[in-house]
């Protein structure tokens, strides 16, 4: 059984000018243990999803339909209070992009941790700094001890973000959300971040739902990935399968899209914006934008279907599938 | 463990020691320096503070010591400020004064700071009709003149040490409910406020550890700057007989009984209390202002 268990969410932003339909039906899973990836446009709904699972929309979005399965329970429907004392931190956590500003500018490093620990894992004062510098050793913060006493803008950017990461993971949560965790960071330290979440996630076997809108991360830290669209799915499936034969057309032109290293000539874009989701198109999402659309794409909406195995696509037509790859197997 | 070690070098690279911890009071002393005129503004509210402390040990004669072989003498070496009509050493009492002058000042300003925080962070927090019920109740208040509010009060309550205190703080909550509200209002939006939750404290943890923190600087600044005006209300209140009552040591009271005899030209009588309110005002002030240089990041020497 899956860890997370999402289907048919559906949210909106309630606007003077009207319902914005944010999410129009996503639907996921994560296995325990497992990295999937949440790619897409700025726009596309990834970060909505994030909120809309730990249920920390800002009016005026809300949650108006479909399921968020967590053991069994529907994250959707559960009170507030539920949510903050059983799921939030101790379940499911979440680190951000811009990480010193996710950090309380006023309050120590080692207040913020100790706090939650003690709150949450009922610890007193003593214990909770001996795990608080547990905890920074374990995401590999030089001279723990001295770092609890420092204020956030003391830190570096990689530092806050480890440091947050800490904090994320001070009730060993079992899935972790990271919301563009190294959009902000300089390379060597975004490389830093994707190493350390890789090695937590083999080392303590929580999941990571990670969202990005860069695919070379993606690459790096993913074992499935899930392209989101304008609010729904349009592809989903294993890292290396994905990106050697993407069939969604969308998924295609936007790995088309990404700068190479020896490339020839522009770089390809995709044609059009974003949908508009005040008046978004009828039937599939990307038709207006699509090489392959057909007089069907602009009346039905396509289902997210398997297609290869472990992947499942929302189109009518699809991209064939490279002959290597059916070759290999 | 290996594994630790290992990757202890790859992802932990670049990272620098701790810089050297500088203490908060020597950094604080290192800001003063650089900033004469709230240092004036220390040292008097220090005197103030001492005076208050100390004044009844240092005095040279009793406050209440009444002389009337000694009536309304100019200043001399024996009386520096001389003497009011009862006799009493006017610099004695106006030593002696700053303790319950104090008293009521602090207290109405911490009165009033805690019910208005109070206030406008649930307003700012909550929103809704908190927001809207809380804050047409502080513009009922804000309604009326200060000063005119603070004399309805006292009015009602008949004059004493209490009803200073509780005229002056009702007046002042509304100011510090309308800036914890607007400081509540942009910090709740912030990132950290929803990292914070994301990470599992609670809304009401959320709303005291975390973010009231975050505007405590202003309401800091405020406060000083509200005594400052708090003394010339209650002083204010006590000199038009609805605050603290004649015999009593309070620089109010003292202008008032120098104002019976001003047209004998015994303006000692008046003016030493005076000049202290004065005093009292400028240094609060001067601390103030200072205070919203010193305790912003932006604005405080490097």
């Amino acid at each position: 059984m899956a860890l997370l268990e999402v289907s048919d969410l559906r949210t909106s932003f309630f606007l003077r000018s009207g319902e914005l339909r944010v999410l129009d039906g996503v639907s996921l899973e994560i296995q325990a243990g497992e990295v999937l990836g949440l790619v897409g446009e700025t726009g596309s709904g990834k970060s909505v999803t994030a909120y809309s699972i730990t249920r920390l929309l800002k009016q005026p979005g809300r949650v108006v339909g479909g399921e968020v399965k967590w053991d069994g329970r529907d994250l959707v429907r559960l009170w507030e209070s539920e949510l903050e004392q059983e799921i939030r931190g101790k379940e499911i956590s979440m680190i951000f992009q811009s990480p010193r500003e996710a950090l309380n500018p006023v309050i120590t490093v080692g207040r913020q941790l100790t706090q939650v620990l003690r709150i949450r894992r009922g610890m007193d004062r003593r214990e909770a700094r001996a795990e608080a510098i547990r905890i920074l050793k374990s995401v590999y913060i030089s001279d723990p001890e001295s770092r609890l006493d420092s204020y956030p803008h003391e830190l570096s950017g990689g530092m806050a973000q480890r440091i947050m990461i800490a904090l994320a993971l001070s009730c060993q949560p079992r899935l972790l959300i990271a919301d563009e965790p190294t959009t902000g960071l300089d390379v060597t330290t975004q490389h830093q971040i994707v190493l350390l979440l890789r090695e937590l996630r083999d080392r303590t076997g929580m999941a990571i739902l990670l969202i990005t809108h860069d695919l070379a991360l993606a690459a790096q830290l993913c074992d499935r990935v899930a392209v989101l669209y304008a609010g729904r799915i349009a592809e989903m499936g294993p890292i290396g399968h994905l990106f050697r034969s993407p069939r969604h057309p969308y998924t295609a032109a936007l790995l088309a899209s990404r700068p190479r290293l020896g490339l020839q000539g522009d770089i390809l874009t995709i044609p059009g914006n974003v949908a508009n989701l005040m008046r978004p198109p009828g039937g599939c999402r990307f038709h207006p934008r699509c090489p392959n659309a057909t007089q069907v794409c602009a009346q039905q909406q396509p289902p997210l279907e398997p297609m290869d195995p472990g992947q499942r696509v929302a189109c009518h037509n699809p991209m064939p599938q490279r002959q290597e790859l059916a070759a290999s197997g | 463990m290996a594994v630790e070690e290992r990757n202890l070098i790859a992802p932990g690279a670049g990272l620098t020691a701790a810089p050297p911890v500088v203490g908060r009071f020597s950094d604080f002393v290192y800001q003063l320096r650089g900033n004469p005129a709230t240092f004036a503004g220390l040292f008097i509210v220090v005197v103030i503070v001492l005076s208050a402390l100390l004044g009844p040990v240092l005095a040279r004669y009793d406050p209440y010591a009444v002389d009337l072989g000694q009536s309304a003498v100019g200043p001399s070496l024996a009386h520096p400020f001389g003497t009011d009509q009862y006799g009493e050493d006017i610099l004695t009492r106006v030593v002696v004064a700053a303790r319950l002058d104090l008293f009521m000042v602090l207290s109405a300003v911490g009165a009033s700071m805690l019910i208005g925080v109070a206030l406008g962070a649930l307003a700012g927090f909550f929103g809704r009709f908190f927001d809207e019920g809380i804050m047409r109740s502080q513009d009922v208040l804000q309604a009326f003149p200060r000063f005119v509010f603070a004399m309805a009060v006292a009015w009602a309550l008949g004059p004493g040490i209490v009803t200073v205190i509780v005229a002056t703080a009702a007046i002042n909550i509304p100011g510090y409910a309308r800036l914890m509200r607007s400081l509540m209002l942009s910090v709740k939006e912030t990132q950290f406020a929803l990292a914070a939750v994301a990470v599992g404290n609670s809304r009401w943890r959320l709303l005291w550890r975390h973010l009231l923190p975050n505007c405590l600087t202003p309401i800091i600044v405020l406060s000083t700057l509200q005594c400052g005006f708090t003394i010339l209300e209650a002083a204010g209140l006590s000199f038009i007989g609805l605050g603290v009552r004649v015999p009593q040591a309070e620089w109010g009271v003292m202008i008032a009984m120098g104002l019976q005899d001003f047209l004998q030209g015994h303006w000692w009588i008046y003016t030493f209390p005076g000049l202290a309110i004065a005093f009292a005002v400028l240094g609060f002030n001067l601390l103030g202002d200072g205070l919203q240089d010193i305790l912003d990041p932006k604005r405080r020497r490097v």
